[in-house]
């Protein structure tokens, strides 16, 4: 790997949240092409830091620092993307449901599928289903994912199910599902396509969604 | 031994790892699954059931009774120097740590208290004064007013066992104040920073914990060390090198001063409780060596937390209080289902003692009264010893 992308690859790995959009700036400067930087300094170290943290060598901590450094860096480099007509892997809306503010585990998610290379439209916590189905309409996403800590609330899961399939916009889409009570007997049941049991399994899910 | 069993009498046995007539129970319950559970058993209707900002519900004499329970416990009182300043635009509330919390409404009508205001969030540590920070003041006399009476009534009146509940949580507090994600970031990136908040917490904490021993400590057979959530539902929040480094040598030192007041104040009885959700094994033994006798609420589905390897290889020197499972069973299984974790709880965790049989979490107003009930029921005939 090129000495400038290795350093963007490490500050990523790292955590170095101050220094990726310098280190991004670095390579673009350099010449480097927006989809090498992309896929070399910035989805490579999301996917070595997400297979660390499935084998327990680093923990939520770490991969929210590397994250943010990923994003930090995908922020600068995204008018460079778009410029050269770089196409994400898929478009994702993700949210957690309606009656629950909990919001760790959706957004580690989000940063995961974003890291793997995916557009994220992170609507937020508390989402009703029928803002699902109107961001669904506004983006034509590829997958909508779905996050709830409480059991009192994952059944508003199988409510935008539902609707979704109700109103029609559940043609050609994924849906994904997670959060603590969650599992894949409950995806199972809901009719959901895809359950991850935690960020970096998502993301990996989600790229065998768009597959 | 007792040849007539009281609650306290069993609860006791349970802690010094003895077999009594029957495991004892204990209840968490929320506000409207407390409302459904007594309507559901037949028992009359409260006015004005007062609950915490978790919506837990203290519950009534003759539901604990109906039901079997052994445990009630006793909480500081409210601030006489501090009240509330009027709530933010959103219907945040402010606490006295100026941590916000609104109102969520869940599926069914009913509510949960979320945070939604961290008066430390964002702001990077070399700009925030901890010094001038308002923190609550420990001393405050309304924490105690009274308490050592209703603890000494409640001693006197029942037989039920009683659980102290005075300070609230360190690191849990932590992530109040300076957001969960961004008290996580934290420990990577400003370790010593997390160290002075957690000491900051710590001193207040033990300064309640202290007070509500004073007054109560001989009364109690279990002091809970609040809450501390080490785990998420797959894996222990962060790596054992944080916690050695950085977490445990301050939770110890909180634990530590808990157990020192209690031998002070009359309580060398009784037993320290620490609470943690999720998958935390990797640090039980610590936990163990720091002084803590009751761990509670056990979820059996995290990896790690499975009931029969922490009774064999924990088992000598813990108590398990909690243990059935509330992401599942209780919430969507069928009474047949309840009844049957009910038992597999108290095949894994009961022989010899060292089981007070209650829920993994709060009751919530999702889990129909039947199935608490039923979970009751079987627990009162499957827990014979």
């Amino acid at each position: 790997m090129e000495e400038k992308i290795q350093a963007v690859y490490e500050a990523v790995i790292q955590g170095a949240m101050a220094d990726t959009s310098g280190l991004v700036q670095e390579t673009i400067d350099a010449g480097f092409e927006a989809d090498v930087i992309l896929k070399e300094g910035l989805i490579a170290p999301m996917s070595e830091i997400g297979q660390k943290f499935e084998a327990g060598e680093v923990y939520v901590p770490e991969m929210l620092i590397s994250a943010k450094s990923m994003k930090f860096g995908l922020e600068l480099l995204r008018p460079h993307l778009v410029a050269a007509d770089v196409q994400p892997l898929g478009k994702v809306i993700i949210g957690t449901v309606q009656g629950d503010l909990h919001d760790i585990g959706k957004n580690l998610v989000g940063m995961m599928m974003e890291g793997a290379g995916f557009e994220v439209i992170d609507m937020g916590v508390d989402v009703k289903p029928e803002e699902i189905i109107k961001a669904i309409s506004e983006h034509k996403p590829n997958i909508v994912a779905m996050s709830a800590l409480l059991t009192t609330t994952m059944g508003n899961m199988k409510t935008a199910i539902t609707m979704m399939e109700d109103a029609g916009v559940n043609k050609g889409i994924s849906v994904m599902i997670g959060g603590a009570p969650v599992t894949q007997d409950y995806a199972d049941e809901i009719g959901a396509d895809g359950f991850g049991i935690d960020a970096s399994q998502a993301a990996s899910l989600a790229k065998k969604l768009v597959e | 031994m007792s040849d007539i069993w009281t609650s306290r009498s069993r609860i006791e046995a349970a802690l010094n790892h003895q077999e009594a007539d029957r495991v004892p129970l204990d209840l968490s319950i929320t506000l409207n699954a407390y409302i459904n559970l007594r309507k559901y058993l037949g028992l009359p209707a409260e006015e004005n059931v007062q609950a915490d900002r978790f919506f837990e519900v203290q519950p009534s004499h003759d539901l604990l009774e109906a039901l079997g329970v052994d445990v009630t416990y006793v909480r500081l009182g409210k601030s006489r120097n501090w009240s509330p300043p009027p709530p933010l635009e959103d219907g945040t509330v402010l606490d006295a740590w100026r941590v916000g919390r609104k109102l969520v409404k869940l599926p069914g009508g009913s509510y949960l208290n979320e945070v939604s205001y961290c008066p430390l969030e964002g702001l990077e540590p070399t700009d925030l004064d901890l010094d001038s920070f308002p923190w609550p003041d420990p001393h405050d006399p309304g924490f105690t007013d009274g308490l050592e009476e209703e603890a000494r009534r409640l001693y006197e009146e029942t037989d039920l066992a009683l659980m102290g509940r005075f300070g609230g949580p360190v690191m849990e507090l932590a992530t109040y104040l300076r957001s969960f994600e961004g008290w996580l970031m934290d420990l990577i990136l400003y370790p010593d920073f997390a160290k002075e908040m957690l000491n900051r917490i710590a001193d207040i904490q033990i300064a309640l914990d202290e007070a509500g021993i004073r007054a109560a400590g001989k009364y109690l057979s279990i002091f809970k060390l609040s809450g501390e959530d080490l785990g998420t539902q797959t894996s222990t929040l962060f790596s054992y090198q944080v916690w050695q480094d950085l977490i445990y040598p301050i939770l110890a030192r909180r634990w530590k001063a808990a157990r020192k007041a209690l031998d002070k104040h009359g309580g060398s009885h009784v037993k320290l409780m620490l609470h943690s959700d999720g998958a935390f094994r990797p640090f039980i033994q610590d936990i163990i060596d720091a002084g803590v006798d009751v761990l509670d609420p056990i979820q059996g589905v995290c990896p790690g937390m499975e009931l029969e390897g922490l009774k064999r290889d924990f088992g000598q020197n813990l108590v398990f209080h909690g243990s059935v499972d509330t992401q599942y069973y209780l919430p969507r299984g069928s009474v047949e289902e309840v009844e049957q974790e009910t038992r597999n709880c108290i095949d894994a965790l009961g022989k010899d003692g060292g089981l007070i049989l209650g829920p993994s979490h709060f009751i919530q107003p999702d889990v129909p009264p039947e199935n608490t009930a039923a979970m009751y029921r079987t627990a009162l005939e499957y827990g014979k010893y």
